[in-house]
């Protein structure tokens, strides 16, 4: 799994884009990534999933997290590129309802 | 029956992600819908996971029994492990995302997930003190 980060300094948004599978074997990756984002000052994420292939509860885990730790720093996360797989596991875990999805990053964006 | 994994594993997120790929491999073969292999790996995924963290407390040096089987149009899976009784099937708990950001719970969301896409799970905690998972997801 890769992941890697672009701010768009007009906007204040850094895109995370994360491509391949988020499971318990690679979630780490996906993980530091994210939190080290937030960290850093750069609290207002757009996750870009056009390339995620399938996402486990231990990635579910991590996005809870992530959510927390950027609204408690006044930021916010916003998804993208969701295919039916990982819309399907949102659904049935019910975290659809507390996330902002978007088809693409550029509509992400300009939300 | 043709049998694809049947083997010991050390309780590694290692071994998940060899047995997803060695699954992931075979049902390509067989020309599976992607959304089938996905569902697989989910399971295995989740069911492993919780072998190595709850049965198992992530002790690396504990093992589980791994098979996977095609028999007729179903892919069986069976995972047994020597942690504490625990039936899943009995499990019911499911985590409210109805809440602010501040209290989404984190957590409790892999067994729900096994039971939404598997076809059939049997369990027992068989006469040798294992807790024994049987878990079939038709994929043809």
């Amino acid at each position: 799994m890769e992941v890697s980060s672009v701010l768009k300094e007009d906007k204040g948004v850094t895109i995370v884009s994360v491509n391949g599978r988020i499971d318990s074997y690679t979630y780490n990756i996906f993980e530091n990534e994210v939190y080290t984002n937030i960290d850093i000052g750069q609290q207002k994420m757009i996750l870009d999933f056009t390339d995620v292939s399938y996402i486990s509860s231990q990635g579910l885990r991590t996005l809870v997290t992530a959510l927390k730790k950027a609204k408690a720093q006044s930021g916010f996360i916003k998804l993208c590129g969701l295919n039916e797989s990982v819309l399907k596991i949102l659904k049935v875990s019910g975290l659809d309802k507390a996330l902002a999805i978007f088809p693409d990053a550029d509509t992400a964006l300009n939300s | 029956m043709d049998i694809l994994i049947k083997n010991n594993f050390y309780s590694s997120f290692t071994s998940i992600g060899f047995i997803i790929g060695k699954l992931k491999e075979d049902l390509a073969k067989l020309n599976c819908d992607p959304e089938k292999i996905n569902d697989v790996c989910l399971i295995v995924d989740e069911m492993i996971s919780n072998v190595i963290k709850y049965a198992y407390n992530r002790d690396k040096t504990k093992q589980f029994f791994f098979e996977s089987y095609i028999e007729k149009d179903s892919l069986f899976i069976i995972i047994e492990d020597s942690g504490t009784e625990f039936n899943m099937i009995e499990y019911n708990k499911m985590p409210d995302y109805n809440v602010e950001v501040e209290d989404l719970p984190i957590g409790g969301l892999g067994i729900r997930f096994v039971k939404e896409v598997a076809t059939n799970i049997n369990y027992e905690y068989t006469s040798g003190s294992k807790n024994r998972l049987i878990i079939e997801k038709k994929i043809l």
